[in-house]
């Protein structure tokens, strides 16, 4: 009956609730990226598979069974994350090659920088974030996060700055050549649960519990605006290639299988172009490269596509 | 030092038999004289520190100093939170914080402000008292909980959840299901609950009550 109620509301508010296209799945998706042509979409999904779909046939392509724990965390890479042996396996999916094994990695949370060099692993037992070398498989930095564990990790593109963002509602910033903290945010009053940089490096914009969007200059740190208007809790982001559009994913806190929004976002003005609904709690959000497509996992078997020309985004 | 704060006879015993210094059914036999022996026995062994859980993603910092998150009409049964914060050597740790926080009747936190929502300072004496309603279930998590995290100079600092006995989610067998569903993760962290009936008149409504002492470590 909620979900009714919630569907009806967002009718009347305009919200529209059809995705432009769906990539039908077995299993629940969970983290999902284009590939580097765009042409594909992977996703790992809660089945404990990770799935290949073609964008234009939404023929599935591949179908890899991997262990439980496992995510896709870049376009292409996936990393086993074992807790009982603190190990992280990172793996090539195209190539079906290990790149990585990752010995005493206590692992709740992982990144992996843009040039596949770094990769960053958390866990709320430890307290801290740690920087491993992907092509020694050997630690870098431990660095002392907060007292809850890291709700989002980020590197930016350049792979010289790593961001945590911790259920302890901070944010700390470290240069990852020399582990020095070089900012800690410490008046949010929400944890931050999705972050992005935008593609030019410029800017770090991340979003969470409190509902805002939050948009800090990435030289300085300082903050430079937010956005409001979401009105739910924001599980997902993601940024277009072009830095010119956002789009937030929400989470309604009483259950994340209730409906929620997705706001598109133009980001130069701040406005919000467009709002369709989600089934469920958003999970993953990605371009495709050229920008023409969202993708979407939210609690479904399915991943829903947004073509931004067509309207979604515009 | 500190020496331990002066307990009465009912939190002698209950120390004593916790720590298996005493049998239940001898109690009544003991004069005060040697009682207080097994007494300090029992407080040499030292005090189990609070068994620590995970933060969640619902805290919030800047919580304001309220004893009364209860706000009259507020649907949910009223409940009584109360409790000490002291050491593993049952002395009072001074300075303590004590941020606390859990859903509403209904199962939703507050996100955009502060309900359900407190940081207080133990009293002089150590003790904490919270007027406030019993935690809804959430799909998402189905056990009632409340969240604390505890910091307090020279201490490290602790994060853990409290439960409820009398939850349907055990499904009156504590033994059994304290684990169910991965929820809770240690079984000492569900309380026994007490229920009142309450007074003739609105201010003194049927209510419930635990206390959940904290033990800190030192740092």
């Amino acid at each position: 009956m909620r979900t009714l109620c919630v569907l009806a509301v967002l009718a009347a508010a305009g919200i529209s609730a059809a995705a432009d296209r769906s990539l039908i799945s077995d299993g629940v998706p969970n983290s999902v990226y284009f590939s580097a042509d765009g042409k594909t979409v992977s996703s790992s999904c809660r089945d404990n598979h990770i799935r290949t779909w073609d964008v234009s046939s939404g023929k599935l392509l591949k179908d890899k069974t991997v262990p439980a724990g496992t995510f896709l965390i870049a376009p292409d890479v996936y990393a086993e994350r074992d807790s009982k042996t603190s190990t992280v396996r990172v793996w090539d999916l195209s190539a079906d090659r290990q790149m990585q094994l990752l010995n005493g990695a206590p692992t709740r949370r992982t990144a992996i920088s843009a040039d596949r060099k770094q990769l960053a692993t958390a866990s709320p037992d430890e307290r801290s974030v740690r920087i491993w070398n992907m092509e020694t498989g050997k630690q870098r930095q431990v660095l002392v996060d907060g007292i809850g564990g890291a709700s989002e990790l980020v590197f930016s593109p350049d792979g010289e700055t790593l961001v945590s963002a911790n259920y302890d509602n901070d944010v700390r910033v470290w240069k990852t050549k020399s582990g020095e903290m070089v900012k800690k945010v410490e008046d949010l009053t929400g944890a931050m649960f999705a972050g992005e940089f935008t593609p030019d490096g410029k800017q770090l914009i991340l979003a969470g519990l409190d509902e805002t969007v939050y948009i800090w200059d990435a030289k300085t740190f300082a903050l430079n605006r937010t956005l409001k208007g979401h009105g739910e809790t924001i599980s997902a982001l993601a940024i277009s290639p072009d830095g010119r559009t956002l789009v937030t994913g929400g989470f309604d806190v009483i259950t994340s299988a209730n409906p929620v929004k997705v706001v598109f976002w133009d980001l130069p003005s701040g406005r919000m172009r467009r709002v369709v609904r989600a089934p469920h709690q958003v999970a993953s959000l990605a371009f495709s490269p050229d920008g023409k497509w969202v993708a979407m996992s939210s609690g479904a078997k399915e991943i829903s596509l947004w073509d931004l020309a067509s309207g979604a985004g515009q | 030092m500190k020496p331990p704060l002066k307990p009465n006879r009912r939190q002698m015993l209950e120390l004593c038999i916790s720590r298996g210094v005493l049998a239940a059914g001898v109690v009544t036999t003991l004069s005060q004289t040697q009682l207080l022996a097994f007494w300090q026995k029992a407080e040499a062994e030292g005090r189990k520190p609070t068994v620590p859980e995970v933060l969640g993603p619902f805290f919030r910092k800047g919580a304001p100093d309220q004893r009364v998150l209860r706000a009259p009409g507020d649907p949910g049964f009223p409940l009584k939170v109360s409790g000490r914060v002291l050491n593993t050597k049952g002395q009072l740790v001074e300075g303590a914080k004590v941020d606390f926080w859990h859903a509403d009747h209904g199962g939703r936190y507050d996100t955009r402000g502060y309900r359900y929502r407190t940081k207080i300072s133990p009293d002089a004496k150590g003790d904490y008292v919270v007027d406030t309603v019993m935690p809804g279930h959430y799909a998402d998590r189905p056990a009632q909980h409340i969240h604390y995290l505890i910091t307090a100079p020279g201490h490290k600092t602790l994060i853990t959840q409290a439960y409820f006995a009398t939850d349907p989610f055990f499904e009156g067998d504590i033994e059994k299901n304290w684990h169910k569903k991965n929820i809770a993760d240690h079984k000492e962290l569900i309380m026994p609950v007490k229920l009142f009936e309450g007074g003739a008149g609105p201010e003194q409504p049927p209510h419930a009550e635990i206390t959940f002492d904290i033990i800190l470590q030192k740092a």
